[in-house]
C-alpha cells in the first residue's frame, strides 16, 4: 500500500515490478493511451520468440481475406462480413497505444479503414498480387489509412502472439492474472470469423475486466517505416527520369541525377504521391526491397524521447509516486496556506530536477549523426517548452491532491503568463519559467512578471530560472544585483534551478 | 437479444444486449467474466475458452413442446372471458330494450318518438345477441382449453404427496 494514495499509473508500478531497462517490453500507461503505435516493419526484424512467424501469419490472414473477395464478386454476404467483421477492426485498447485519452479504446479503424482497406486490395489483386507481406504499404496509395490504423490492424491480426507474449512475461515475473474477455483473440481460418476467448491476463486496474498486452519496445514508432513521404523521396530519386518520360516532360541529355530528383519532386508535388503509386505498385515493392537491407531503421527511442511523448510523463509521475512527502490535502484554507503550499510544490520541482535525476529529462541526446566525422556528438539543452512541459507533469498531481487550479498560457491582458495557480479569486500566483541563457532574462525580472502581476491584481509572482551551465548560474546572480540596484527589490520571488549535467556522484560528495 | 449457453454451464443462459451478431459472442464473454468474479463459475475452467464454445439459445428453443398449446387455450379462455363480462353487461339493458319491441305488436298507432325508441331498442338489443353469439362459440372451443390447462396445472406426483 503506497503511502501517497496515488494510484499506480504504469504497469510496472501496478504489479510492483522493478525495471532495469533490460526487458523487451514497454512499460505501458494505464490510464490512457502513449502516443506510440506498432509498426509490422519492425515486427519482422524481431527475434523475440512469439513473433518469428508473423510474416507467415500475415500472408496466411490476407490470403483468407482475397478469397473473399473474389467470392464476394459473386456472393455479396461475403463482402458485408468482409466490411462488418473481418477487416473491422476497432481500437486494440489492451495496448494502450494510439490517441485516446481514456483506458477505454476508441472507435478504432472502423468501416472506413475497412472499405479502403477491400479497395486497396481488390487493386493489388488486379495486378496480379496474391501475397500481401507488408500491408502497410496500402497506406502509399489509398486514402483513409493511417498510422493509428495501421497499428490497431495489426495488434489484431497477431493478437495470438501478444498474447502468448504478455503471459510468458506474467509467469517470469510473477505478475498476478485474472480471466479478461479478449475480442478478435484469434483469427478462425476455417470459419473466417475472429473469436473472442476468456484469458488469463494482468488487468488494467483503471477498466475492470480489460486485460493488458505488453508490446516489446522494438516494435515501437511515431511513423511506420514504409511511408508515403520515404516512398516520395524515393520515387525523386531513383525513378525521376521514368516519371518524368512517362508524363512527357522533356529532360535535357545534360541534367545530373540531383537536378532529375528536383524535376520529379516537383512533378510529385503537382500529381500527389497515391496516384503514382497507384500506377506504378512495382516501384512500392522496390522501395521496400530498399528498406529491408537499410539498418538505420530503428524502433523509437523511449530513452530519448525526442518528441516527448513518454519519458518526461513517466519520469515526472514516477518521482511523485515514490515521493512519500506529498503535501496534505485541505491545507489550502487561507491565503498562507496557498502560498505555503504553491512554495512547498515548487521546490519539489527543484528536488526532482536537482536531486532525481530529473535534469536529465532537460537534456537532448546528440543528433544522429549523418556525417561520421562531424564533432557533434555532445548532449544539448532542452528549449524552454520542455521544462514547462515537466514543471506540469510534477506539479499538476500536487495540485490536484490540494485542490489547486494550474493553468498554463493564461492571457493576462499585458501578454499570456506561463502559469496561473487559482484556488477561487482570493488565492491567486503567478510563475514565469525562464532559461538563464534567455536574452529576455532581464526584462523578465524588470518588467515582464510586474506587469502581469498589475494587469492581473495579483500580489504573488514567481521567477523559475533553470541553468544548464555553471557559468549561467553568475549570470543570473549579476543580473539580479543589476535589477535590484535599479528598483531596488524585486516584485516576486526568484527560484533557482540547477540542471547542468555531469552531477557529482552522491558517494564522491 | 441473443442469449448463450455452453457444454460447460448448460444451466446458464448469458443474454446479452448487442444486435451485432458477429459482436454479441464477446459480450456474452464479458458476462461469463462476471460469473467467475462472483463465483458461480472457476475461472481456472475458463481460461482460453473461446467464443466459438458458445451455443446460440433462441426463445423458440426454450419453449416445451405443448408450450405453443398452452398459449393458444390461454387466449382462447381470455376471449371467453371478454365475451361472458360483454353478455352480462349487455344483458340488463336488452332486457328492457325489449318491452318496447311489445309496441309493434300492439294494435295502436304509434307515434314518431315510439318508432325512434324501438329503433333504439334493436340496436341494443342486436349488441347483446352478437355478444352472445361470441359466448356460445368461445364455450364451445373453450372446453378444450380448459382440459389443456388443467393438465398444465396438474402437479407432480411427488409435488402431490408433499
Amino acid at each position: 500500500m503506497k503511502d501517497n494514495k496515488l494510484k499506480a499509473r504504469y504497469f510496472s508500478q501496478e504489479f510492483d515490478v522493478f525495471l532495469n531497462g533490460d526487458e523487451t517490453w514497454f512499460d505501458t500507461r494505464l490510464d490512457q493511451d502513449t502516443k506510440l503505435y506498432i509498426d509490422p516493419f519492425l515486427i519482422f526484424k524481431s527475434d523475440i520468440p512469439e513473433f518469428r512467424n508473423t510474416r507467415e501469419k500475415f500472408n496466411s490472414f490476407f490470403k483468407h481475406v482475397i478469397e473473399m473477395i473474389f467470392k464476394a464478386e459473386t456472393n455479396s454476404n461475403a463482402l458485408g462480413k468482409l466490411e462488418d467483421h473481418v477487416l473491422y477492426f476497432r481500437e486494440a485498447g489492451e495496448i494502450q497505444l494510439g490517441d485516446s485519452t481514456t483506458c477505454r479504446p476508441g472507435n478504432g479503424p472502423g468501416k472506413k479503414f475497412a472499405r479502403a482497406c477491400i479497395d486497396a486490395l481488390k487493386l493489388l489483386i488486379d495486378k496480379n498480387y496474391r501475397k500481401i507481406e507488408h500491408f502497410e504499404k496500402i497506406q502509399i496509395f489509398t486514402p483513409n489509412i493511417g498510422i493509428d490504423g495501421i497499428s490497431d490492424t495489426t495488434a489484431h491480426i497477431l493478437k495470438e502472439e501478444f498474447i502468448k507474449y504478455t503471459q510468458r512475461i506474467c509467469r517470469e515475473l510473477n505478475i498476478k492474472t485474472s480471466l479478461c474477455p479478449i475480442e478478435h483473440a484469434k483469427f478462425n481460418e476455417e470459419d473466417k470469423i475472429w473469436e473472442s476467448q476468456t484469458l488469463l491476463l494482468p488487468e488494467n486496474p483503471f477498466c475492470p475486466k480489460q486485460g493488458i498486452l505488453l508490446v516489446p519496445k522494438d516494435f515501437l514508432c511515431t511513423s511506420n517505416a514504409i511511408n508515403s513521404k520515404g516512398f516520395s523521396k524515393y520515387v525523386a530519386r531513383q525513378k525521376g527520369r521514368q516519371l518524368a518520360t512517362n508524363l512527357n516532360f522533356e529532360l535535357e541529355e545534360k541534367l545530373d541525377e540531383k537536378e532529375i530528383s528536383e524535376i520529379a519532386e516537383k512533378i510529385i508535388a503537382e500529381k500527389t504521391i497515391k496516384d503514382i503509386a497507384k500506377t506504378h505498385l512495382e516501384w512500392i515493392d522496390e522501395y521496400i526491397e530498399q528498406l529491408e537491407k537499410d539498418k538505420s531503421i530503428v524502433p523509437y527511442n523511449l530513452l530519448e524521447d525526442r518528441n516527448n511523448l513518454y519519458r518526461p510523463q513517466k519520469e515526472a509521475y514516477s518521482f511523485i509516486y515514490s515521493n512519500k512527502n506529498l503535501p496534505s490535502p485541505n491545507i489550502v484554507n487561507n491565503e498562507n496556506g496557498f502560498i505555503t503550499c504553491l512554495e512547498g510544490i515548487i521546490n519539489s520541482f527543484k528536488l526532482h530536477v536537482e536531486e532525481e535525476s530529473g535534469y536529465k529529462l532537460l537534456w537532448n541526446d546528440p543528433p544522429p549523426n549523418e556525417n561520421e566525422n562531424s564533432s557533434n556528438s555532445e548532449p544539448y539543452p532542452r528549449k524552454e517548452s520542455a521544462v514547462q512541459l515537466l514543471f506540469l507533469s510534477i506539479v499538476s498531481h500536487y495540485c490536484k491532491a490540494n485542490n489547486i487550479d494550474p493553468s498554463r498560457e493564461v492571457e493576462t491582458g499585458r501578454g499570456p503568463v506561463d502559469f496561473k495557480f487559482s484556488t477561487g479569486y482570493r488565492n491567486r500566483a503567478l510563475i514565469e519559467i525562464k532559461l538563464a541563457s534567455s536574452s529576455k532574462l532581464k526584462q523578465g525580472f524588470e518588467n515582464q512578471l510586474p506587469a502581469y502581476l498589475k494587469a492581473q491584481n495579483v500580489n504573488h509572482g514567481y521567477y523559475i530560472v533553470v541553468f544548464y551551465k555553471a557559468a549561467e548560474r553568475n549570470r543570473i546572480s549579476k543580473l539580479l544585483k543589476e535589477v535590484e540596484s535599479k528598483h531596488g527589490s524585486l516584485q516576486g520571488k526568484v527560484v533557482i534551478i540547477d540542471a547542468t549535467r555531469n552531477k557529482p556522484s552522491a558517494s564522491n560528495l | 437479444m441473443p442469449k448463450y449457453t455452453a457444454a460447460q454451464f448448460p444451466e446458464i443462459l448469458l443474454e446479452v444486449q448487442c444486435s451485432n451478431r458477429y459482436r454479441a459472442p464477446f459480450f456474452a464473454l464479458k458476462k461469463l467474466v462476471d460469473l467467475t468474479r462472483v463465483g458461480v463459475l472457476d475461472a481456472k475452467d475458463f481460461d482460453g475458452f473461446s467464443s466459438q464454445s458458445l451455443v446460440e439459445v433462441t426463445n423458440e428453443d426454450l419453449m416445451s413442446k405443448n408450450e405453443e398449446k398452452l398459449t393458444k387455450a390461454i387466449k382462447t379462455l381470455a376471449k371467453l372471458s371478454q365475451a361472458k363480462k360483454l353478455v352480462q353487461e349487455k344483458q340488463e339493458e336488452a332486457l328492457n330494450n325489449s318491452k318496447n319491441i311489445e309496441m309493434l305488436f300492439l294494435d295502436k298507432k304509434l307515434l314518431p318518438d315510439e318508432f325512434k325508441k324501438i329503433e333504439e331498442s334493436l340496436e341494443k338489443i342486436k349488441l347483446f345477441a352478437q355478444a352472445n353469439l361470441r359466448y356460445k362459440e368461445a364455450l364451445a372451443s373453450a372446453e378444450e382449453a380448459k382440459l389443456i390447462i388443467d393438465r398444465a396445472l396438474e402437479l407432480t406426483d411427488s409435488e402431490n404427496e408433499g
